[in-house]
């Protein structure tokens, strides 16, 4: 299984994000971690960040698919899993997964 | 789970007879050629038998060959070489799909008071001759060419460029680092001062290149040293990368370079398999005569080029992308950028020689796969 795209909505319904994991925003630290995981580098350019970040957005996925729910509320349950994900601003968002089989 | 590599204009696996004849200068072989001793005198005269036996095929005198530590190096040598020799003339002139190697070491030359002019090249690649034209006159030191492009498989008409310079006193250098695989380089029947060359991109290894240098064109080294290299790279041999090298032309002359053909003919069918299952466009000329076998840059509207890359390198298929990093962004190559203003994501296929039509179709698929969903 694979997700396509996600979409954040706020509390209100208003659609804050559409597209794909990667374009979700992820921590500096974890992006430098991978970085230093896939390549010892810790002056990575921005091609190898884009690497490490396709990397986190696999982790991520993974970790959403788990859940087996194509709609997921963003709580402090999720903020802790997926802690690689800047979510704390979004705490009573709702995420919908777009999932192909 | 089988690895797809569609990255060979990047580099290439040794091959296995190239391995077995660099092994013994790694290990029992391992003398200086500079020692006049046993194993000294035997690494010196590997090295001499390497680049006369290398210069047998370029048909050239080996006294015309130094070697260096990469293809890069030896650009370097030929523009920054020249140029430190001949401070008489400040003029350059090379083009604005060049590797990285020639426009990097020409902008040096430009913050030391150079003018360097960059040809424009049309949408194919091709360069505008008539600018060559325009520009080149008596100050010209040098024209820099990349002969076969390594992102988009051009071929530049050398033959056309070379009129041009020899109508003037400027100097010819060649990159020819993509062309040694595909086909036999005669130098002989060159008009051409310089050129340089690589192993790894012939199943030879990396950390050795190589400079042919007319015996009529004088340069000055850029590492000072010992006496190696005519004086022209000094250093202590890398002994092994020679004889390497030798041996990876050895297999191009007499084994590759006669399989172009069924080299091209897997390429055609890779496009067309592409073609026929996601919107997508060729950058370059079309596959023949003009462009470099086994070679395909190809853009994909509304695809990130290192997105499509990540997610081919998921399913074991290695490609590259036609994207160079900028500071903070991810943008398209600066020869992308030369040939055209669309801003479709890109991917080089370079394929090699032990591709088969089922993988292609496997190739295609995952790509359709990834694109369409």
């Amino acid at each position: 299984m694979k997700i396509k795209k996600v979409t954040l909505f706020d509390a209100s319904n208003k659609k804050l994000y559409k597209g794909a994991l990667v374009g979700l925003k992820y921590r500096k630290s974890a992006i430098k971690r991978v970085c230093l995981e896939a390549f010892n580098d810790d002056n990575p350019c921005i091609i190898h960040e884009s690497y490490a970040l396709s990397l986190l957005a696999d982790e991520v996925e993974q970790c959403l698919l788990d859940f087996g729910l194509t709609t997921i509320k963003v709580d402090d349950n999720l903020v802790n899993k997926l802690t690689d994900l800047e979510l704390e601003p979004y705490i009573g968002c709702t995420l919908e997964l777009e999932v192909k089989r | 789970m089988k690895i797809y590599d569609l990255d060979h204009a990047a580099t290439t696996k040794l091959d296995t007879s190239v391995y077995e004849k660099m092994k013994p200068y790694l290990e029992a072989s391992y003398g200086n050629p500079s020692s006049m001793h046993p194993i000294g005198i035997k690494a010196k005269k590997a090295i001499n038998d390497a680049k006369k036996g290398i210069a047998n095929f370029l048909k050239c005198d080996y006294k015309e060959l130094v070697f260096t530590g990469s293809g890069t190096e030896a650009i370097n040598l030929a523009i920054k070489g020249l140029a430190f020799k001949h401070p008489e003339k400040k003029e350059i002139i090379t083009t604005k799909i060049e590797h990285k190697a020639t426009l990097n070491a020409c902008k040096f030359l430009e913050s030391l008071g150079y003018k360097v002019t960059y040809l424009e090249v049309d949408e194919h690649g091709f360069i505008d001759v008539n600018h060559l034209k325009s520009v080149i006159s008596k100050e010209t030191l040098l024209v820099s060419i990349i002969w076969g492009n390594n992102e988009i498989g051009v071929i530049q008409k050398l033959d056309e460029i070379s009129q041009i310079v020899k109508q003037t006193e400027a100097f010819l250098h060649v990159d020819a680092v993509q062309m040694l695989g595909h086909f036999p380089i005669e130098l002989n029947s060159l008009n051409v001062d310089l050129m340089s060359f690589s192993a790894h991109k012939i199943f030879g290894p990396k950390g050795i290149g190589l400079l042919y240098k007319k015996h009529t064109v004088t340069i000055e080294p850029l590492i000072h040293g010992g006496g190696q290299e005519f004086n022209l790279r000094a250093g202590t041999e890398n002994v092994s990368g020679i004889i390497g090298f030798y041996e990876a032309i050895k297999n191009v002359y007499e084994n590759y370079h006669f399989k172009q053909t069924e080299l091209e003919l897997k390429t055609k069918h890779l496009k067309v398999m592409i073609e026929n299952v996601v919107n997508c466009h060729l950058n370059g000329p079309e596959i023949g005569q003009d462009r470099l076998p086994g070679l395909l840059s190809l853009g994909f509207p509304n695809v990130l080029g290192h997105e499509l890359q990540f997610a081919l390198s998921k399913e074991d298929i290695m490609v590259s992308t036609g994207s160079a990093c900028n500071q903070s962004i991810i943008e398209l190559s600066h020869v992308i950028k030369a040939i055209t203003t669309k801003t479709d994501g890109v991917i080089r296929l370079s394929i090699g020689y032990d591709l088969t039509f089922e993988d292609i179709k496997h190739i295609a698929e995952t790509i359709e796969t990834i694109i369409n969903g």
